[in-house]
This record gives C-alpha cells, structure tokens and sequence, in this order.
C-alpha cells in the first residue's frame, strides 16, 4: 500500500484547464442540479469518469438509505434487525452527503487541491484546551481538556479528559487503536496518502455529580479514511471518512444499582487538508456522528424526528510550527460544544 | 494558508449548518403553552381552571365548555354584572359519576342540574348563577379519597389505525373495574384537527375518560393544536392513592420549565404510589434502535430524579410493541399496541394494559389484554 511517491506533488491534471465560463456553469451545476445528481459539476468540467463515480457513489447512497428505512418500515423497526438497518441507513447517507460535497470541492478547489496529507504522524501528540458546553438541561458550562496521544509503528494509544470547571462533571476516555494501513509515524513506512482503517477500542467513564450518576461505556469502532484524490484528479486534498462501531454502555445510578444498553457509534465526515508546504497547515472536515452520548448527544428538531439523528460538527486541526498547533471543533446536537485547544507534537510530517 | 484556502475552510463550516438547525429549545413553546391552558376571559366572565387540569373549548355569553384532564376538576367563576342567569356548563371526559359542586365566594352553595348526558363521560351542568360574583365549581367522583383497590388502563400509538380504534375500546369497556385510561401519545397520525376531533369522537364510546399526554405524531402539522384540544402535556393529578405524572417527551427531550415542575410534582407524590407517564421513552431497551431521548445524558438525569423522587411505575409509548424492563429501578412498560404499524416478529400486536393498584403502597400487577 505505501509508497515512496511524495504525496505533496501534486499531479497534472488530465483535461486542459475550463475556461472561466464553463467552470462557472461547472460551479452552478454542482448545486443545481448537483443536489441531486451528484457529480454534475464534474460532467460539466468534462471530468467524465470523475463523475460518473459520485453519481453512482450518490446511487449506492440512495439505495442503502431506501433499503434501510423500507427496511425499518416493514419491520416496525424490530429489535431482530434495527442495528444493521441504522448501520446501514447511515452509510448510505454517508455515501449520498459525501458524493454531493465531493462534487462541490473538485470544481470549487484550486488545482492541486487545498492541501496535502500528512504522510508521517507524530509519536507525541499532546492538546490542552477548554471546552464550552450550552445545555438547556445542564448547569455545567466549561471543562478544561487535556489529552494526549502516543503513536509507535501502527498502535494508538490516546487520553482525553473533560473536567468541569464549574460544575462537578468529568468525562475521561482512553482508547487503543491499531492502523491497517495509512500514516504511521516516521519510523514505519511512508504512507501513500492519507488514507487509513483503524480498528479502535475505547473506555470512557462519565461522571455526573451534580446529577448523580455515571456512566461507563465501552465500544469498538472501524474508522476509514479514503483521500479523494484516488477517485480523480480534481478531489486532490479532500477526504472522506466512514466509521461503523457499537458501544455497551453501563448506567451506575447510586443506591440503585447499574444498568446496562447499546448504542451504535457509526460516524461519517467530509474534509480537506490546508497547505502543501509551509505553514500553518492541517486539515478541516465537517462531520456527522450518529451516537447520542456524550456532551452533544443528539439533535432535537421541531416536527415528527426528533431524537432519531445524532450530532453535526466541524472540526479544524491547524499547525502553526512543525511543534506548535491549534485545534477547533464545534458540535451541535441536544447542546451546543464549542473546542479551542493548543495543540503541541514531537515527530510527524512535515 | 493561502486565501483559497482559507475560503474552503470557511466552506467546510458552512457545510456543517445543521448545526444551526439543531433546535435547543424545541419543547419551550409547548411548556409555556401549558400555563395557559385552563385560563379564558369573555366580557367580563372569567374562569380559571385550579393546575390547567382542563382545557376550556369555549367560554361564551353563560355558557362553559370544558375537556377534562383529570379526574378531580376545581375551578374559578367570575361573572360580570352581564353575567348572572342560567349557566350551561358542559364538560366532556369526566368520570360518569363525578358530580359538580358549586359555591358562591360566601360559601353559599348553588343547585346544579344535569341537563344533558349523551355519552358516558359528558355532562351538561345548568346552574343559576349570581351576576358579579366568584363561583367555585368542584367536579370529583365520590371514591377519589377510597384506598380500596382499583384499576386503571393505559394505552398509546393509535395514529393511522384510528378507524379501527373501537375493536380496542370494545376490548376495554369489556374488561371490568377500569375506573379510566392514560394515553401515552401518538393518539394520532399527523395532528390534524379533524385528526384530533375523530379521536375525541371515537372517545365517546368508552365507558370511562381517558387522561393523555401528546406524542411526536401530534406535532406533525403544528405543535399549538393538542393544547386547545386536549389540554396540558405536562400535568399531575391525584386519584385514589396514586399520583398520576404526565409528561411531554414528544421532543425526545422534556423543557427545562418541565424539570421545576417536576420537582414539586415529584415532592407531592412521596407519600404514596407515584405512576409516571410519557411519549418517548429515555433510554429504548434496545438502545441500537434509540428510539427514545435525544440525549442519554438527559435521559439519566431524568431517571436519576424519577428514581431519587420515590417513583413506583413508568409508561411510555412511541415504540409498537410491548416492552417491561427497569429503567434507574424503576419498573418500565413501553406499550405502543393502539393500532400504529407494528414492531414485526414480537408475538405482541394491538394490545392495551391494565394496572391493578393495592392502595396505599403497592401496585398489584400490570398486565397485558391482547386485542387481535
């Protein structure tokens, strides 16, 4: 899989450049009627193969959500079944969201995309930061977040811990991945791309004292990421994410006793990385996570639905130095969650 | 970062607006509408219904029309100097033989006729009332106090089936002691007035009243309308040793407002048997499915009260099948069998339950009556 090929250069692109005119009518395409036939903008760029790929990407997406929710209809949404049917409503809307923004970024981008991968990651990373949470139900609004993450050949070990700074809350997560394939840090292979499959195992214990209860959860998850560019040209610096998982969960309530249930945690994101060379540079994704734990839980809607969708989000991870970075995240779902930590790492690429 | 870049970033975050559609506050305008519910003017006639426990359908020249709530009504006359003569006061949902009380502000009590009586649960009162002057109108049935045992029914998820509704009300005026049934939402399909007025029409064939609280399917049009006909979504009562806790999930979330009230709801029900209500359950037994609070957090928040409040039984509905298990300790029934598409391969179908209570401190049994 890996290769020796420098990811940061960029390759000629195969078509001549579109005139200003026809990449305009490319622009518009992608939206209208590219919301719904995805690919549009790169049929008219003359990127045939490009979007015939997220056309039939948005088919795939289309049918997984039709057979899933004609699947949940049918079956009432029995217990037997409800979990592959959710799993795979949720890919197949992955399929349709991604092929839509895909289209959007490859007529959009500059040639040779926004950015190029990291192809080495570093052995330490570590972030310091403050969280803001705003839930209508809960009196606790900032937590200060210290994590860390330890990277040798193809294992993860990560901590991240949220700590209220006014309010008896903590929620502290441990987890341990091990990479199939992708960036490793430099003493292991240079990678292709950016793209990855982690198998991650996770522990996190949330603890709410003001409420009086805690919860443990453990869960499993298969993370992928696919950078763009190996579906065409024009997606040079864009990827996409998929991630399917499941979780147990036990609900300690004091002088009651534990209870336990599931959750699935599967998670979808779009995102591109920022500069070639130089700095800053990183990478920025808007995301969708499915789970309704945590400090976003998930969306209430006005109407019929509401409580079925989890999380929406943007994320931006952004080195200053080869040491120095910041990272932003913004989640909205049944709160608000709001990210801002520096970020510091010894190792990676460049 | 080259501006290009900085423009795509700022694309990405734009991308993510259904962050902003995340709607923090969607269950606030129906809390704030249940302290409206019981409150009407006209001229210079005004009632007051004691906790919203009634909806006030019409308030016109001598005449009062209220949808019940609860078992026990008391509520608040006054009448302008236009105002004294023959009054009708027709109230629908109430307890067949609950009788009707009045009372001048002297405490001079005031006779009360029976005029008409339909259907089982609805009574036309005719009283002469004083012009300028507070009248106090009680409605109770003479066991609201008897610890003897009793039972009560609770059913939910009608919806779409609402046409074949009567094969389950036929079921439950056939089965003895039934003193009256909750509904745990979704009595309909979309919220519709018609919808709302054939539910209150397919009502008048049971031989008791029927005490709900509204589902998400009642917030398929808009979420103003189940108020003006059925009254509160979040309301407590009290009835032969049991407080009855009714709740407003149909958002997957309750409104902050709804936690304050509960403390106190939750405080009055100590002494006795404590049974809890609602649409949507806070944590599904399947929990894959989570077809229940949008937030588990807020979901164990709210069991952490329900359980530290002394809480004997929880009801829900929202999933179509039958489902007993424990949430926070508390023992938990989903029954979602009015008629709505069915949890497939459950062996469970339409179904309602009934609750057999032991007053002061136990609750007997809970069973399931099948109805296919």
């Amino acid at each position: 899989m890996a290769t020796n090929a420098p990811a940061a250069e960029p390759e000629a692109p195969p078509n001549p450049p579109p005139s200003s005119g026809r990449k305009a009518l490319a622009v518009a395409g992608s939206f209208v009627p590219g919301a719904l036939v995805h690919g549009t903008g790169h049929l008219v760029l003359g990127h045939t193969r490009t979007g015939l790929v997220l056309l039939g990407t948005e088919g795939v997406g289309v049918g997984l959500i039709v057979a899933g929710l004609g699947g949940a209809a049918v079956t009432g949404a029995t217990r037997r079944f409800i979990g592959p049917i959710i799993l795979g409503t949720v890919t197949g809307a992955a399929f349709f969201f991604l092929s839509t923004l895909a289209d959007i970024y490859g007529v959009l981008a500059p040639e040779g995309g926004t950015g190029s991968p990291p192809v080495f990651l570093p052995s330490v990373e570590t972030q310091l930061g403050l969280t803001f949470v705003h839930d209508p139900n809960f009196a606790y609004n900032a937590f200060l977040t210290p994590g860390a993450d330890l990277r040798a050949g193809s294992v993860r070990l990560s901590a991240l811990g949220f700590f209220a700074l006014d309010d008896t809350n903590a929620r502290t997560r441990l987890s341990a991945a091990y990479r199939f394939f992708g960036p490793r840090t430099s003493t292991s292979e240079r990678a292709r791309d950016g793209s990855y499959l982690d198998v991650e195992f996770a522990l996190t214990n949330h603890s709410y004292g003001t409420e009086g209860f805690s919860v443990t959860t453990g869960e499993l998850n298969l993370l992928g990421r696919l950078d763009l560019a190996r579906v065409g040209p024009t997606l040079r610096g864009s990827f996409a994410e998929l991630g399917l998982g499941f979780a147990y969960a036990a609900h300690r309530y004091p002088g009651i006793g534990v209870e336990a249930n599931d959750l699935l945690t599967p998670r979808m994101a779009f995102g591109m990385y920022l500069g070639h060379s130089g700095y800053p540079r990183g990478e920025a994704m808007a995301y969708y996570e499915h789970r309704h734990d945590g400090f976003a839980g998930g969306m209430k809607v006005p109407g019929l639905g509401s409580g079925i969708a989890g999380a929406f989000g943007a994320q931006t991870r952004l080195y200053f130095t080869p040491r120095w970075g910041a990272f932003f995240d913004v989640q909205g779902g049944s709160a608000l969650v709001g990210r801002a930590s520096l970020l510091f790492r010894y190792g990676g690429n460049p | 970062m080259r501006p290009i870049e900085s423009f795509f970033a700022a694309l990405l975050l734009v991308s993510a607006a259904p962050i902003v559609a995340s709607c923090l506050d969607v269950a606030e305008g129906r809390a704030r509408r249940d302290l409206d519910v019981g409150h009407a003017s006209q001229g210079d006639a005004r009632v007051e219904v004691a906790e919203g426990l009634a909806a006030v359908r019409r308030l016109a020249s001598r005449e009062l029309h209220l949808w019940a709530s609860a078992p026990t009504l008391s509520l608040r006359l006054t009448t302008g100097a236009a105002d004294g003569g023959v009054w009708n006061v027709r109230i629908e949902n109430l307890l067949p033989d609950a009788e009707l009380v009045a009372a001048t502000k002297a405490g001079a009590p005031l006779p009360v006729e029976i005029v008409d009586a339909p259907f089982p649960t609805e009574r036309t009162f005719r009283l002469d009332l004083p012009a300028n002057d507070e009248i106090t109108l009680s409605l109770a049935a003479p066991d609201r106090a008897l610890l003897d045992p009793w039972r009560f029914a609770v059913f939910a998820d009608v919806q779409e089936a609402i046409d074949d509704v009567q094969d389950i009300y036929t079921k439950m005026n056939a089965t003895p002691g039934i003193r009256f049934a909750l509904i745990s939402g979704d009595l309909t399909s979309q919220g519709t007035p018609e919808q709302l007025e054939q539910f209150q029409r397919e009502m008048k064939t049971l031989a008791f009243p029927c005490y709900s609280t509204l589902g998400n399917h009642e917030l398929g049009t808009r979420d103003d309308l189940y108020h003006e006909y059925f009254g509160r979504g979040n309301y407590a009562f009290d009835f032969r040793g049991v407080r009855f806790t009714l709740l407003d999930s149909a958002s997957a979330t309750l409104d902050p407002l709804v936690y304050t009230w509960l403390d106190g709801w939750l405080d009055g029900g100590r002494e006795g048997l404590h049974v809890v209500t609602m649409h949507i359950v806070p944590i599904d037994p399947v929990g894959s499915r989570n077809g229940s609070f949008a937030s588990r957090a807020e979901a164990d928040k709210f069991l952490s009260m329900l359980a530290r409040g002394g809480v004997d039984l929880t009801f829900y509905g929202h999933i179509h099948s039958y489902y007993a298990f424990e949430n926070a300790g508390i023992p938990a029934h989903i029954t979602g069998g009015g008629g709505a598409i069915p949890e497939r391969m459950d062996g469970i179908g339409r179904h309602f339950l009934t609750v057999d209570v032991l007053p002061p401190g136990a609750i007997e049994q809970v069973a399931i009556v099948r109805v296919d």
